[in-house]
């Protein structure tokens, strides 16, 4: 018998502030992932069920994880993947509101998986429409060849949609000439000082560079008159 | 040597007065004085010998005291110089601080050749208090550096030296062709 | 006291100044930076342009005004009037691009009409002598759908637009070419005509062809004649019995009505001429490839067949009626830069000699020449018109420095043959330099003495391939073209619209071993893919055209090359199976199988797919899939993939903030930007900007500009992005550009690993107002990447900009009190100053791509230009801080050096006998 280790719940809330400054995003949705994965070290993959992820709402991120663990021969499997330089492949097949159903490949060097004890990182990236345009695994890592802690997928899902574009700012260079305009007409009328009082702040360290100067050529002239007597 | 004949004439006081006054006959046996500068007896010369060296060694220790603390009294004036130097990048201050720099630093190359004159129990305490106060300077002077941003601390300082990653992958394509 | 107060305050002034305004100079000095324009006596000393037109679709010779020319249209939508003597362009026309001119005529008449477009078709009426506009009127098309059927014809200053109407007739609108009035319409009875007909024109006739069988009927229609029955002549009175179908009908281009049919599946044909009347056909049989064309020549009429067979040119004069060949008018001659011609203008005037006739040729490779008798007067290289593939490529060594070269390649160490060899080679050298001096010496070498790479290697040689399958060598100092060749039967990839890829596989640098470059394209046949690798200095092919037997879906070439300094390409085909070209590279690619990846971007099905090389071995190489991700095209269509140069070196990792930190910069070389642009009514006019890194198939960034529309330039160089578009909104151009940075820390400070780079960079972004229509943009490359970027912006008025980098800057702050060194605060639109435009007044038009080539010098880059026009000039976006100025003053310095010396030596002697004086005092 298997046993199947299911881990329900996880929610990932996602929310950057930039997005909610500059949100592209005019309609919201949600998001099913059934995914499937691939250890074997061989060009064409064997893909077994791995779980799936339900992203309820892709404006907010809100999303739920439900995978099962690592078998001991899948694990053993991975480790022989990381020994071999190999990548471990990930196929998502996306369902979205829209009724459209994608499917990505996406693939993370086995070791990393190892080094990061099952931890990964599964980005969805929508486009400006809120369809997924590509679905990505990675994996913090580092790249380590030991057996993980656990045989548990410990899965972070960020939902991630195009930043709007930026545009020439030509009301805040008005204003700024406007400013400038009103800075530079005070400053007109203001700066009528004398040439000592503008640039005393010059004269007086060069004057006092001269005095120091001299005051310390005759010394020094007088320390040597001294010595020859 | 001006300072020590004063001192003797202060101390000596007959040595140049001659009383012709009090020239009778009476005193005709005793002696015509000596003429003057002259002193007949060695042991008043002894005498005014070791005056003479407690004397100069006092002084020199005094001199040398001086010379050991220049470089600390200078500090004020350094930090008036730094006050009046500013902050901008432009040929006098620079002079300045340049200035600032080298003047220690020379001073502390030669130590050995300032203190050679010097020599006595002071001379350790005396050799080291210098040392302190130029090193206190070069401080002052470093600091001012920093605050005109001319020492190299900032990482932007040794970017040009910062080598470009070398690429572990290699990749190509683009539309496909058929 | 003034003056010395004066004296004072410039004094203070000038050392006193303060870090404000010591940034403000920083500031304009970088203005004044991009003041580098040319002096007046500079003109033409760097650059050259040449001016092409294209292929030519339309011809006649003008021998009605003066000054004798020949006017051509081509499929360019160029109208030009060309010297008859030399072949040089009197006056070019260039009009709107996509367009296509449909007619030329009234040439004989001493005017020129033009149609061009279609809804609604423009008339234009041309000055000949000049080229001016004299007049441009538009005509409304009334069946927008069968705009392909519509028919044009001018003759005696009469414009009739001619449309067939199914199972009717003929409809002839007449207009006044000269006023666009409309004068009358008429409709010609021919009911026969239905949408399977096959009509030409052969004005004053509508020729069309009826059924396809031995009882098929060439019909001929009089269009000005409402009256006249519509003739007809069976197929089999033409060809008499057993021909077979099927036919087609072609108008034989002259000014007489006559057609050829083509029959036995185009292995012969026959003509149809209507003389008087009545049309008659030629019972005689002409080659099915041989191109017609009909001259008269005092009131006969001569046919003129051209065929083209193992590189000779036949050109077969026979009268036209009686087929009595004319030997006096027929030619016969070899030329490498003829291929296949056909004539496309002939004019045959009888002066006091006889009658000397002038073709105008126009061959397969788009050239157009003029023969007078047999005597090729001129060639025009107008495959230059479409290049699809350009490379930069240093010349080789003098043979004197390649001798050298020889000399310290040898394998052995052995001290005694070193020596000989050493004294071999000086008296060897010793001859040359007598020999060169005597001016007697043989030339050992087959390439020409001026081809070779000099001091700053700004002397170079462009390889330019062109649609028409002909590749040329260009060297790159006055723009002459070295070598040419053409490969027939090849075309570009479909998908691509047909560019062709050039790759350099091994440059210059590897003497003994020639250079060579290889150009992939398709089998114009079976559309599989061929290779051709040839050396790039003398144009002579290598290993030659080599079928590859499978069509070509991606290539790239391999970093790593072969012990003979070979990189190998690596080629995708359709099955997703990987080869590599040459065979010798397979060991390589396999050793570097782990870390190459390939990627192919799709354009109908939006997907994107990496594949990775890492279970290759020596016996095969092996890619599978590592990544796929999907641009739905429901919503998007990807437009453009762009990487970044591969050969471009960065030399600044990061970038200096005002509080003296750094800002390290997200340089990635595996980054590649994927633009799409929406599709639908939901998503018209967005533009999508992906950035994608190929090697994990990890989206990096993505943006999204809405409201605007192409077509968009765009440039991906270190670690930043310009790219310019159309606001539909602010109906302006403008330019957004994006800049990476890792952060204040490197993650990585040896080496970039796309599978270890997991944080995504911070991306600062700013738009700009950009106040000129953009037509392509390319940034300048140096060999170290020292010297600061420009971007080229060749501009839709014919100008090319030098933009500095500095002026897109993202980083441009908008608030003043954030200043960065070297940075200019924000302003929202970006000068075009006059001095910045490189071609100053030659302006080039139609620019299809710009390439840039670093040069020797690092502060220099070589900047080529093509489209309809070829540009070439260089440029130094951080000014040449790397050579003297071409006007310093040698002698000067010379001068003031030796009078130092003098004087120094001079004056120590004096001070020495002083000294001496003062001594015996």
């Amino acid at each position: 018998m298997y046993l199947f280790y299911v881990i329900v719940g996880v929610l990932f809330c996602v929310s950057y502030a930039d997005f909610v400054r500059e949100s592209e995003l005019d309609y919201d949705g949600w998001l099913q992932l059934r995914l499937w994965q691939a250890f074997n070290d061989d060009p064409m993959p064997v893909f077994t069920e791995r779980g799936n992820i339900t992203v309820s709402s892709v404006r907010s991120g809100a999303s739920v994880v439900g995978q099962n663990g690592l078998l001991p021969a899948q694990i053993s499997a991975l480790k022989n993947l990381a020994e071999h330089d190999g990548k471990y492949r990930l196929k998502v097949l996306a369902r979205t509101s829209s009724g459209s159903e994608i499917t990505f490949l996406s693939s993370v060097p086995a070791c990393y998986l190892l080094g990061s004890d099952l931890e990964d990182i599964i980005t969805i990236w929508l486009d400006s429409a809120a369809e997924p345009i590509a679905v990505s695994i990675s994996s913090l890592g580092p790249c380590i060849l030991d057996n993980p802690f656990t045989n548990m997928w410990t899965t972070n899902v960020v939902v991630r949609y195009p930043d709007g574009g930026p545009i020439p700012d030509t009301a805040m260079y008005i204003q700024k000439l406007e400013r400038e305009r009103e800075a530079r007409e005070r400053g007109e009328t203001k700066d009528n000082r004398s040439f000592l009082a503008k640039y005393w702040m010059y004269i007086v360290p060069a004057l006092i560079f001269l005095l120091l100067s001299s005051a310390t050529n005759p010394e020094a002239a007088a320390g040597g008159s001294a010595q020859r007597q | 040597m001006t300072m020590t004949a004063n001192s003797k004439q202060s101390s000596k006081r007959s040595k140049w007065a001659l009383d012709f006054a009090h020239k009778t006959k009476q005193d005709k046996s005793v002696e015509i004085p000596s003429p003057p500068g002259y002193t007949p007896t060695g042991s008043l010369f002894h005498n005014v010998e070791y005056m003479r060296e407690s004397d100069s060694n006092h002084l020199i220790i005094k001199k040398s005291w001086d010379l050991a603390l220049g470089p600390l009294k200078q500090v004020p004036m350094n930090l008036f110089i730094m006050y009046m130097a500013g902050s901008s990048i432009s040929i006098f201050p620079i002079m300045m601080v340049g200035m600032l720099i080298i003047r220690p630093v020379k001073a502390l190359f030669t130590l050995q050749q300032t203190f050679k004159v010097i020599e006595g129990t002071h001379a350790f305490g005396q050799k080291f208090v210098y040392f302190l106060g130029q090193l206190v300077n070069i401080a002052l002077a470093l600091y001012k550096c920093q605050s005109m941003g001319l020492l190299p601390t900032h990482a932007s300082d040794w970017l040009a030296f910062v080598e470009p990653q070398t690429r572990v992958e290699y990749s190509g394509g683009g539309f496909i062709y058929v | 006291m003034a003056p010395f107060a004066w004296t004072i305050r410039g004094n203070v002034n000038r050392f006193f100044v303060d870090a404000q305004i010591l940034q403000y100079l920083i500031v304009l000095a970088g203005l004044f930076n991009l003041s580098l324009c040319l002096y007046e006596d500079q003109v033409g000393k760097f650059d050259w342009r040449q001016n092409y037109v294209g292929k030519i679709t339309f011809a006649s010779f003008d021998t009605v005004s003066t000054a004798k020319k020949i006017i051509v249209a081509t499929e360019e939508n160029v109208i030009a009037a060309f010297n008859l003597k030399s072949g040089q362009i009197i006056w070019r026309r260039v009009l709107e691009k996509g367009g296509h001119i449909r007619t030329l005529g009234g040439v004989a008449d001493g005017d020129l009409i033009s149609v061009s477009g279609g809804v609604p078709a423009i008339v234009r009426a041309w000055d000949l002598a000049t080229g001016h506009i004299l007049n441009e009127w538009p005509i409304a098309e009334q069946n927008t759908d069968r705009i392909k059927d519509v028919k044009w014809h001018i003759k005696d200053g009469t414009l009739h637009h001619i449309l067939p109407i199914y199972n009717s007739g003929v409809e002839v609108t007449s207009y006044d070419s000269k006023t666009g009035e409309k004068l009358k319409t008429r409709r010609v009875s021919a009911p026969f005509i239905s949408q399977e007909t096959e009509c030409v024109l052969a004005a004053p006739y509508l020729a069309c062809l009826k059924g396809d069988s031995s009882l098929a009927l060439v019909l001929l229609v009089h269009l000005f004649d409402t009256n006249a029955q519509p003739q007809s002549v069976t197929i089999n009175t033409i060809f008499g019995a057993g021909a077979q179908g099927p036919y087609k009908l072609e108008s034989v281009l002259g000014e007489e009505p006559v057609i050829s049919i083509n029959a036995d599946n185009d292995q012969r044909k026959r003509i149809l001429a209507v003389i008087g009347e009545l049309p008659i056909p030629i019972q005689r049989d002409i080659a099915g490839d041989a191109t017609l064309y009909v001259v008269s020549i005092d009131n006969e009429k001569v046919l003129l067949e051209t065929t083209y067979k193992n590189g000779k040119i036949e050109i077969a004069a026979t009268d036209l009626s009686s087929s009595a060949p004319l030997p006096d008018l027929s030619v016969t001659l070899t030329h490498t830069s003829l291929q296949s011609p056909t004539i496309m203008a002939s004019v045959c005037p009888r002066q006091t000699k006889g009658i000397t006739c002038r073709h105008l040729l126009s061959s397969q490779d788009h050239s157009i020449s003029l023969l007078q008798h047999n005597k090729l007067v001129w060639t025009r290289e107008e495959a230059l018109a479409s290049i699809v593939a350009v490379e930069i490529i240093e010349l080789p060594m003098s043979d004197r420095d390649q001798a050298i070269e020889t000399e310290f390649d040898q394998k052995e160490r052995d001290v005694l043959s070193m020596f000989l060899r050493r004294i071999t080679s000086q008296i060897n050298q010793a001859k040359a330099f007598f020999q060169t001096i005597l001016d007697l010496g043989p030339q050992q070498s087959n390439q020409r003495i001026d081809l070779v790479r000099d001091k700053f290697g700004l002397h170079k040689m462009i390889i330019a391939v062109t649609s028409a399958g002909k590749l040329y060598g260009i060297e790159t100092r006055k723009g002459e073209i070295i070598w040419q060749l053409r490969l027939p039967n090849i075309r570009g990839f479909t998908k691509l619209s047909n560019t062709m890829i050039l790759y350099v596989q091994r440059g210059s640098r590897h003497f003994p071993h020639p250079p060579q470059c290889a150009l992939l394209a398709e089998d114009k046949e079976t559309g599989e893919g061929v290779v051709y690798t040839f050396n790039p200095i003398t144009g002579q092919p290598l290993d030659g055209l080599v079928k590859l037997g499978y069509k070509i879906k991606q290539s790239m070439l391999l970093h790593v090359t072969t012990d003979d300094f070979l990189r190998g390409i690596l080629i995708l085909d359709a099955r997703n199976k990987v080869h590599v070209y040459p065979d010798s590279a397979i060991a390589v690619a396999a050793s570097l199988g782990k870390s190459t990846y390939l990627f192919t971007a799709d354009q109908t099905t939006g997907i994107l797919s990496g594949f990775s090389l890492s279970y290759s071995t020596t016996q095969e190489l092996i890619a599978h899939k590592v990544w796929e991700l999907l641009l739905s095209p429901r919503n998007q269509k990807i437009t453009q993939v762009v990487a970044k140069n591969p050969i471009e070196r960065v030399h600044s990792q990061g970038r200096v903030l005002s509080d003296r930190s750094v800002l390290y910069k997200y340089i990635n070389p595996n980054l590649v930007a994927v633009v799409t642009e929406g599709i639908g009514h939901a998503h018209k006019n967005t533009l999508n900007l992906y950035l994608l890194d190929v090697v994990s198939g990890a989206m990096i960034f993505s943006i999204t500009h809405k409201r605007v529309r192409g077509p968009i330039h765009i440039v991906h160089s270190e670690n930043w992005l310009v790219y310019g578009y159309f606001n539909e909104k602010g109906r302006r151009t403008e330019i957004a550009t994006l800049e990476l940075y890792e952060g204040k820390i490197q993650s990585n400070t040896t080496v970039f690993s796309s599978l270890a780079t997991t944080k995504l960079p911070i991306v600062e972004r700013q738009a700009f107002i950009f106040p000129a229509s953009i037509e392509y943009m390319q940034e300048t490359i140096t060999e170290k990447g020292i010297t600061s970027k420009h971007i080229i912006v060749a501009l839709a008025n014919g100008g090319i900009l030098e933009l500095p980098w500095m002026m897109v800057d993202p980083r441009r702050p908008t608030n003043p009190e954030m200043r960065e060194e070297g940075v200019i605060p924000y302003m929202p639109e970006i000068p075009i100053h006059m001095d910045a435009i490189i071609n100053y007044n030659q302006s080039v038009s139609r620019v299809m791509g710009i390439h840039t080539s670093p040069s020797g010098l690092e502060s220099t880059c070589l900047v080529f230009v093509h489209g309809l026009d070829l540009f070439y000039t260089r440029v130094a976006p951080s000014k040449t801080f790397d050579v003297l100025k071409e006007d310093f003053d040698y002698y000067l310095i010379v001068i003031v050096l030796a009078a130092l010396l003098i004087s120094s030596y001079i004056t120590k002697k004096l001070a020495s006998q002083k000294a001496q004086k003062q001594a015996w005092k």
